[in-house]
């Protein structure tokens, strides 16, 4: 099964399954062929809920979205490898308030009072004095999940790998794709 | 010298003509010349061989390609605490930086101590920016009355800076500005569309204030057999086109083809072996870093290029009944005397101008603001000066860090080119301070024994003082150029931080008050010569980095004259 279409499907049974249903298909599908990438610091619950968060944040549109290029799965190994165990519980206790949220499990909420959820959580984190928050940590890892990705790179921006002469000048109109950075810093 | 440290084996076989210590920047132009002059001549390096381009092992790499998309995992940060704040420190090239749990120094203060241990030392890593000193820097300690004279005026090294530059290949425009001479150039690279605008505004409005094209040692055409500038901005993982200089791309490649050269990897210096009775160096005694056995060798000329901090290391460690304090040190300054420069000040702005331009390519080399202080005697507060690296570009996808925003029409515009934005930092002359030194503490040995290096510095008044004008000068220039917003940065950077370590073995005419003369000859010993970062008497505010090549060639030749004429033996 698709991966994407397997998390986004997980959203649609919920509302009508239990969570553990859900679970149960992701686990079955995690062993199978076409497995979803895990690197094995969050939960099962945890990297569902992650998914979906991702599949809100960067959805498929005539560019590849999150879970087309396994951003949850970078995710997944980042935070295992290259956080401190302060960011490491702050993302893990926010996937798990998500996941709590309105009194019923996060994925048994409605795609529309799900991203307005995560729509809310987001306008939250980027109000003042809220530089620590945990979806700001997220919504970094997840961008550059993806906008580093193979796909990322090459479909949705412009990537040269060679790009010879240096021009100074070049015409821009909205809608062109940026050259993709290759010198990655993330200070 | 204890006589456990002597080997029995043959002398001859360890004899050469010279010796040169460290292969970076400096090393490396020693090997060069004095091979090329055809002196058997070996190097001496600490770390690891690094073969240009063989053994640049990410250097094509995709991002994709790196497990972590170059973020530093926790054990990185474990492994390397003090390396690991460097700008371009990453997944992609901390192979070509210390292991700080291995190589460790004490801080007195907090001292950023960067460091390559490999062939090419930092010469794979530096910024590349290339400028001469002028009159203005080799005259200010003699006019100011502050330590001492330069021995050298800036008609010694300007042949030699010729010699360098067309040797390396320096992209840049000559500019007729006395604080920055011209030089030997091949084009520059051209400035995108604000970065002209933004020269325009400042040649017109501020007097004596220039936006240049920045000097630096990248190639935009082929050069002495190496490639031309590919716009990757890959420097920082070696250049598989050799389009940046390295001592690896370009001095050692032509010191290896006159079949002279030997190089000794995993060598780390103990000592300098002194003759009392013959009253000169003999020689060397190394530490192989990977059996721990001792070996010495022998030649008549020695050079020490071991980056400042590190030759100062190697002096102090060389101990004799002649030198009790340290290596041709009777003079007492060794180790003393220590500059950085001072930066992480100036000014950032946004524009929502000038959408439809854009540029094509990913420039490896910045733009430039000269210093304008205090060029026609002290018109501040404050004395010397300090200079400009401004860097402009269009902002990318990581814009998307710092505003909230989700869903399929965000994701989509940042996939476009965002806003014009403009960086000004400042780069601020340090002024030499006897307090500022390196000293060994004999009580903490390092795995092969040697006592470690403490460092001892902080940043003086003088530089301090600048700080309010590097922010104010840069807002407004950057608020002459049209914006929708500037803001002042002041984050003042930690001694050490901007790698430009200078001092702790200074030239000077006066034995009693310095270690080297002015052909960088070691007063006390001389067969031996220091042409690295530690020479330096003051600090400039230019990137030092051309003036070691520079005094390093000039002494090659006076030390192979002298060699020639029998003064040296």
């Amino acid at each position: 099964m698709n991966r994407r279409n397997l998390i986004k499907k997980m959203g649609v049974v919920a509302l009508y399954g239990s969570f553990l249903s859900v679970l149960s298909e992701f686990l079955v599908s995690c062993k199978a062929k076409d497995k979803i990438l895990r690197a094995g610091f969050f939960s099962d619950e945890e990297f569902v809920v992650l998914s979906q968060l991702i599949d809100i944040i960067l959805p498929r549109t005539s560019t590849p979205g999150g879970l087309d290029v396994n951003t949850p799965y970078f995710i997944d190994l980042v935070v295992r490898d290259c956080m401190s165990g302060d960011d490491q519980q702050l993302i893990k206790t926010g996937l798990q308030d998500v996941h709590k949220a309105e009194g019923q499990t996060f994925l048994s909420l409605a795609d529309d009072e799900q991203k307005q959820l995560i729509r809310n959580i987001d306008e939250n984190a980027f109000k003042e004095g809220n530089n620590d928050a945990w979806f700001r940590i997220l919504k970094k890892l997840a961008l550059i999940g993806y906008f580093t990705s193979r796909d990322g790179m090459t479909r949705a921006l412009n990537y040269v790998e060679v790009p010879g002469d240096y021009k100074a000048s070049v015409p821009y109109k909205k809608g062109d794709k940026a050259m993709a950075k290759t010198f990655l810093m993330y200070w | 010298m204890r006589d456990i440290f002597i080997n029995n084996r043959a002398k001859d076989q360890h004899s050469y003509d010279a010796i040169v210590v460290g292969s970076g920047m400096s090393g490396g132009w020693a090997a060069k010349e004095l091979c090329e002059k055809g002196l058997k001549t070996l190097v001496l390096e600490r770390g690891r061989d690094v073969k240009h381009v063989k053994d640049y092992p990410t250097a094509t790499l995709h991002p994709w390609e790196l497990t972590h998309r170059n973020m530093l995992t926790s054990e990185d940060l474990k492994t390397y605490p003090i390396q690991s704040k460097v700008y371009h420190f990453g997944e992609d090239n901390k192979h070509f930086f210390v292991k700080d749990t291995e190589h460790v120094y004490g801080q007195v203060k907090p001292f950023q101590w960067n460091r390559g241990y490999h062939v090419g030392g930092r010469s794979l890593l530096w910024s590349r920016h290339t400028f001469r000193w002028s009159d203005l820097d080799f005259e200010a300690n003699l006019k100011e009355g502050i330590s001492i004279d330069w021995p050298i005026r800036y008609n010694d090294i300007a042949p030699w800076y010729d010699y360098v530059e067309r040797f390396i290949g320096v992209s840049g425009k000559n500019e007729s500005l006395p604080q920055l001479p011209d030089g030997q150039f091949i084009p520059a690279f051209e400035m995108n569309f604000l970065e002209k605008h933004l020269k325009k505004r400042i040649e017109e409005k501020f007097k004596e204030r220039n936006l240049i094209e920045s000097r630096m040692a990248v190639l935009s055409q082929p050069h002495n057999g190496r490639g031309k500038c590919m716009s990757r901005n890959l420097c920082h993982r070696g250049c598989p086109y050799g389009a940046y200089f390295s001592s690896n791309s370009s001095t050692l490649p032509a010191a290896y083809a006159t079949g002279n050269l030997t190089l000794r990897p995993f060598s780390v210096v103990h000592s300098i072996i002194w003759d009392k009775e013959k009253n000169k160096a003999n020689g060397v005694r190394i530490i192989d870093a990977e059996t721990n056995e001792t070996f010495e060798y022998y030649a008549p000329l020695i050079f020490l290029n071991a980056s400042a901090l590190a030759t100062t290391q190697i002096m102090l460690q060389s101990k004799s009944e002649t030198f009790p304090d340290g290596f041709a040190n009777s003079s007492g300054v060794l180790g003393h005397y220590l500059m950085d420069h001072y930066s992480g000040t100036g000014a950032l702005a946004g524009y929502t101008g000038f959408e439809d331009q854009y540029y094509f390519g990913q420039r490896s080399t910045s733009v430039y603001v000269p210093r304008f202080q205090n060029l026609k005697g002290q018109d501040r507060n404050y004395q010397r000066g300090f200079a400009y690296e401004v860097y402009i570009r269009r902002s990318d996808w990581t814009r998307g860090y710092s505003a909230a925003g989700i869903g399929a029409e965000w994701k989509d515009s940042l996939s476009e080119a965002g806003s014009w934005s403009a960086y000004m930092e400042a780069y601020g002359e340090c002024l030499p301070h006897y307090k500022n030194r390196v000293y060994l503490d004999e009580t903490k040995k390092d795995k092969w024994g040697l006592p470690v290096l403490h460092i001892d510095m902080e940043y003086g008044e003088n530089e301090k003082k600048m700080r309010s004008e590097m922010i104010n000068a840069a807002k407004e220039m950057l608020e002459s150029s049209d914006p929708a917003w500037v803001i002042g940065v002041d984050n003042p950077s930690v001694p050490g931080s901007v790698i430009h370590e200078m001092g702790t073995a200074r030239m000077g005419d006066n034995p009693k008050e310095s270690v080297l003369n002015k052909y960088n000859q070691c007063h006390d010993a001389p067969n031996v010569f220091i042409t690295d970062g530690a020479c330096m008497v003051s600090s400039a505010c230019q990137n030092p980095s051309l003036t070691y090549m520079a005094l390093t060639a000039r002494a090659c030749d006076y030390a192979i004259k002298k060699l020639r004429s029998g003064e040296i033996k």
